[in-house]
C-alpha cells in the first residue's frame, strides 16, 4: 500500500495556469518538449517567462548546487514570481523543497514529475541524505544497508529509509 | 479568559479629535495574546470586536483605540460613558488576524483606525527581527499613534496622507515585495478593495494577502433554505432575513458565539452536506469555497438544505 | 551485502512506577480502537494502582533516570531537536510554559525566576544546569530554547505551526519516540506525518484531528493516550536508533515464552494551544511497565488480556504484537 505522502502524478503533464507575473520554467532532463510546450504557452498567454533547461548529465551535480543558487535566484525576484519544473521525480521534489525555503507556496509552483528513477533518502541513523537508484541501497553516511519507505516529506524532497528489522514498524506517530 | 471577564479601566487617551485609547488592566495576570487579536467588547447588550494595539507577548495591560463614528453606536457610548476607574466587560483576546510567521517579509497595509491591528504587528514583527514595511494612510491631522508607527517601523515607514497618495503607495509596493512576502492590510472596505484589486493584477496569490475589516458590510436579506441538524434529526426552515444563528437559537441548539456580524469567527459549525453560501470575513481566500464549515451569523446556504454537524 | 558492524545495545531498562502509570485503556472496557480521545488536561485520574495527570508536564519517580538517558542521547545525536528558523517565538513560548510547569512541582530543585531586568533564570540543582537569557535569545545555555527545555523535562516536545489552515511540524526536540523518525518530520505536514498509520489515514481521522486542533482556544490544554506493546525497557524505541536494537530480540522474547518481560508502552500525549504564537505545542510522556509487574494488579490484568484478543490482526500488527498473540494470550491464563 502506497503512503499518501507520496505524490501522485498524471500520466500526463497538466500546463501551468496563466497566472501571476513572471515565470521561470525549469527543464529538469524532462522527456518529451513538455517544458518548452509550457514555456511557449506562458509566453503566449502574455507573461514574461523564461527557460531553463538541464540535460541529463548535468543534473545530480545541479540538484547538489541548488540550495544556494535558487535562494540566489529568488532574491532578484518578487512576489507574482512563479516557478514551474518539470522532470525525474528526485530532481522536482528537491526544488520544491528550494523554492519552499525560499519563501515560494503552492499556489506559485506548478511541479510535474515525468518518471520516478532515483529516490534522495534520509538516513535517520546518521542524518546523512542519498541519492539511491533502488529499494535497498548503501547509505552515504553511514554505509548501513537501508529499506527506503513509502514515506515522504515534502518539504525537504526525500523520502525515508532506515535499516530493516523486523520489529521496526515503518510508522509516524500512532 | 474563556467567558467575559470585567476588566478596569486604568487609563484613556485623546490620541486624535476622534480616537480614544483605552488602558484595561485587571488584578489577575493578563493572558498573552497573538499578534492582530481582538477584544469584544460587550456594553449594555451590544458587543463590538476592537483590536488589541500591543505586540501581545507579555502584556500589562491590554490597549485599545476606539474611533467615534457619530452614528451612536457602541464605540460612541464608550466615548461618552467610559471613564478612569471604570469597568468594562470584554471577552478575548480571540486572534483571526494572525501573523505568517514563516513569510520571508511582512508588508503592512494600514488606513485610519485601520493602524490599530498593525501597530500590533509591528510591534511583534520588530520584537523578534522580521523583516517588515509600512504602509500607513490617514487624513492628515487624525492619524492614530503616528509617532509610536514612526518610532517603531523608522526607515520602513511610507507615509500616505489622504486616499490618493495611499492608492499610489500601496500600487508602488505590491509591484516591489521579495518573493515570500505576506501582506496584511486594515481599513475601509474600499482600502481593502483596493489592496486585493492591485495584489491580483500584480500576480499575488490571494494566500498571501490578509485583510482585516473593522466594520462589517451590511448584507442583504438572501434566500430562505433548511437544515437538517445531525444530532436531533430536526429540519428547520430559515426564512429569508433571519440568520442561521438566530433560527438554531430558537430551536435550543446552542452555538457558541460572539460578534454576530461575521468578524470574529467564533460561531463556526461543521457541515455534512449541502454548500454553504459564505458571507463571514472571517474564512481566508484560499477557503472560500470550503463546504465543510460555515459562520451561521451571516452565512446562509448556495443549496436548498445543508446538513449540520451540531 | 555488507552490514556496519551493529552497535551493541548499551540503553538503561526503564520501568514507570505503576503508581504514575497513564493506564490506557477506559475503565470497564474490554476493547480499543482509534479514537480522537482526547479531554481537557490538568484533571487528575485514578487508576487501580495510582493516579495520574494532574498536570501537563510532570516530574515523576523516573525523572533522574530519564533525564539521564535523554542527555546521553542528545550528545551523540543532537539532530533529534531541530527547528525552522520562523520557529523561535514559539519555542521560546514553549520553554517559558513548560518551566513554569514543572518548577513549583519540585521547588527543592528547581528554581525559576524572572528579574526585573526581564532576565529569566533557570537553576536545576538535580541536573546542575544553571543559566539566564531573555526572551527571544536565539540559544539558552547554547541550545536552541525548545532543546534547553527538552534537557529539562522528561517529554518529547513538538511544535506544530498553522499555515494556510493546516498543521506543520515547526519544531522537534524528541529521543523517546515510537518506531518513527522525529527527525524525519521537521517541516512535515501533520497529514504526511500520519500517512504511513493503518486505519487512521483513510478514515478521515487525520482531518479531524487536525481540525480540532486548529480549533483550540488561545491556552487551551488536552490530552490522550496511546499504547503499543514493546519487547524492552528502552525508552527510545525511535527509528533513529533501530540500528542499535537486536532484532532478534522480540522474537526471542516470543518464543521463549518471556512474555513477562514484554512492556506495555504508554504515551500521556498533551496539547497545548500556546497563546502568544499559535503554535501548538504536542507533548509526548513515554510510559514503560512490563508485562510481569502489569498483571500483579488484578483488573488490569484481566482488562489488558481482553483488550489483546480483541484487537483486530492489522492493528495487533501495528501495535507490535501480532506475531506471538497466542502464546502471550495463553501466558495471561496461566
Amino acid at each position: 500500500m502506497t503512503s499518501r505522502s507520496v505524490p501522485q502524478w498524471p500520466d500526463a503533464a497538466p500546463a501551468p495556469p496563466p497566472a501571476g507575473r513572471c515565470w521561470t520554467v525549469f527543464d529538469l532532463a524532462a522527456r518529451g518538449t513538455t517544458a518548452r510546450d509550457w514555456h511557449r504557452r506562458l509566453t503566449v498567454a502574455g507573461l514574461d517567462a523564461e527557460l531553463v533547461t538541464v540535460p541529463e548529465p548535468q543534473l545530480t551535480g545541479w540538484i547538489e548546487a541548488l540550495p544556494p543558487a535558487f535562494g540566489e535566484l529568488a532574491s532578484r525576484r518578487h512576489v507574482g514570481w512563479r516557478v514551474a519544473a518539470v522532470g525525474p521525480e528526485h530532481a522536482v521534489l528537491a526544488l520544491r523543497a528550494c523554492a519552499v525555503e525560499a519563501g515560494l507556496m503552492d499556489a506559485e509552483l506548478h511541479l510535474h514529475a515525468d518518471r520516478r528513477t532515483h529516490r534522495r533518502v534520509y538516513c535517520p541513523h546518521c542524518g546523512a541524505t542519498t541519492l539511491a537508484a533502488g529499494d535497498r541501497f548503501r547509505c552515504a553516511g553511514c554505509a548501513r544497508t537501508l529499506l527506503v519507505h513509502d514515506h515522504v516529506s515534502l518539504s525537504s524532497g526525500r523520502y525515508l529509509g532506515s535499516v530493516d528489522t523486523p520489529d521496526a514498524a515503518p510508522g509516524a506517530a500512532r | 479568559m474563556t467567558g467575559d471577564d470585567r476588566l478596569t479601566v486604568a487609563a484613556v487617551e485623546q490620541t486624535t479629535v476622534d480616537v480614544r485609547s483605552y488602558v484595561l488592566t485587571s488584578h489577575r495576570p493578563l493572558r498573552p495574546y497573538e499578534p492582530g487579536s481582538h477584544l469584544v467588547v460587550g456594553l449594555d447588550g451590544v458587543r463590538t470586536c476592537y483590536s488589541l494595539t500591543d505586540d501581545g507577548t507579555a502584556p500589562d495591560a491590554y490597549r485599545i483605540s476606539v474611533r467615534r463614528t457619530g452614528r451612536g453606536g457602541l464605540s460612541d457610548a464608550l466615548h461618552d460613558t467610559v471613564r478612569v476607574g471604570g469597568q468594562l466587560s470584554v471577552s478575548g483576546p480571540r486572534s483571526a488576524f494572525p501573523p505568517v510567521p514563516h513569510a520571508r517579509h511582512h508588508l503592512f497595509v494600514a488606513a485610519g483606525i485601520g493602524i490599530t491591528p498593525i501597530l500590533s504587528h509591528l510591534g511583534a514583527a520588530r520584537r523578534w527581527g522580521r523583516s517588515c514595511s509600512v504602509v500607513y494612510g490617514y487624513r492628515s491631522g487624525a492619524a492614530a499613534h503616528l509617532e509610536l508607527v514612526r518610532r517603531l517601523a523608522g526607515a520602513d515607514l511610507v507615509e500616505a496622507p489622504g486616499r490618493t497618495a495611499l492608492a499610489s503607495a500601496v500600487a508602488e509596493a505590491v509591484e516591489r515585495q521579495p518573493v515570500g512576502t505576506h501582506l496584511y492590510a486594515c481599513g475601509p472596505r474600499a482600502v481593502l478593495d483596493l489592496v486585493t484589486d492591485r495584489c491580483a493584477a500584480a500576480g499575488w496569490p490571494p494566500e498571501r494577502v490578509h485583510v482585516e475589516h473593522f466594520t462589517a458590510p451590511d448584507l442583504d436579506a438572501g434566500a430562505p433554505f433548511e437544515v437538517l441538524v445531525r444530532s436531533s434529526g430536526r429540519r428547520l426552515p430559515v426564512p429569508a432575513g433571519v440568520s442561521l444563528l438566530e433560527v438554531l437559537e430558537r430551536d435550543g441548539v446552542a452555538v457558541d458565539h460572539l460578534c454576530r456580524t461575521g468578524v470574529c469567527g467564533r460561531c463556526r459549525i461543521g457541515v455534512l452536506a449541502g454548500t454553504p453560501e459564505h458571507r463571514d470575513l472571517v474564512l481566508p481566500a484560499a477557503l472560500r469555497d470550503a463546504a465543510d464549515r460555515m459562520y451561521p451569523c451571516v452565512s446562509r446556504a448556495g443549496t436548498a438544505e445543508l446538513e449540520l454537524d451540531l | 551485502m555488507t552490514t556496519a558492524p551493529r552497535t551493541p545495545d548499551t540503553a538503561p531498562s526503564y520501568a514507570t512506577p505503576l503508581a504514575e502509570l497513564a493506564w490506557p485503556f477506559e475503565p470497564g472496557a474490554d476493547t480499543y480502537r482509534y479514537w480522537i480521545n482526547v479531554e481537557r488536561g490538568r484533571r487528575p485520574v485514578a487508576t487501580a494502582a495510582g493516579s495520574w495527570g494532574r498536570h501537563v508536564l510532570e516530574v515523576d519517580g523516573g525523572y533522574p533516570a530519564v533525564m539521564a538517558e535523554r542527555t546521553a542521547i542528545l550528545d551523540r545525536e543532537p539532530r533529534r531537536c531541530s527547528a525552522l528558523p520562523h520557529a523561535l517565538p514559539a519555542a521560546w513560548e514553549a520553554l517559558e510554559f513548560g518551566l513554569a510547569e514543572i518548577a513549583p512541582q519540585r521547588p527543592d530543585l528547581f528554581r525559576l525566576q524572572r528579574g526585573d531586568d526581564g532576565v529569566l533564570r533557570w537553576r536545576n540543582d538535580l541536573l546542575g544546569t544553571r543559566w539566564s537569557a531573555r526572551t527571544g535569545d536565539p540559544l539558552v545555555d547554547g541550545a536552541h530554547p525548545l532543546a534547553a527545555l527538552a534537557g529539562q523535562v522528561q517529554e518529547d516536545l513538538f511544535l506544530l505551526g498553522p499555515r494556510e489552515d493546516r498543521l506543520y511540524v515547526d519544531a522537534v526536540a524528541a529521543t523517546f519516540t515510537g518506531s518513527w523518525s522525529s527527525s524525519f518530520s521537521l517541516g512535515m505536514s501533520f497529514a504526511d506525518l500520519h500517512s504511513p498509520v493503518p486505519r487512521i489515514r483513510d478514515s478521515g481521522m487525520v482531518d479531524r484531528t487536525e481540525r480540532f486542533l486548529l480549533s483550540l482556544d488561545p491556552g487551551d490544554v488536552y490530552r490522550r493516550t496511546n499504547w503499543s506493546i514493546y519487547d524492552s525497557g528502552r525508552l527510545d524505541a525511535s527509528l533513529e536508533a533501530s540500528h542499535r536494537r537486536d532484532p532478534g530480540h522480540a522474537v526471542r522474547s516470543a518464543t521463549e515464552h518471556r512474555y513477562g518481560s514484554l512492556r506495555l508502552r504508554v504515551e500521556l500525549q498533551h496539547l497545548v494551544r500556546l497563546p502568544a504564537t499559535g503554535a501548538l505545542l504536542f507533548l509526548i510522556k513515554t510510559q514503560l511497565a512490563a508485562f510481569a509487574d502489569i498483571v500483579t494488579v488484578p483488573q488490569w490484568a484481566g482488562q489488558l488480556r481482553s483488550v489483546l484478543a480483541e484487537l483486530p490482526e492489522d492493528m495487533a500488527a501495528y501495535k507490535g504484537f501480532a506475531r506471538y498473540r497466542p502464546g502471550l494470550l495463553d501466558w495471561f491464563d496461566l
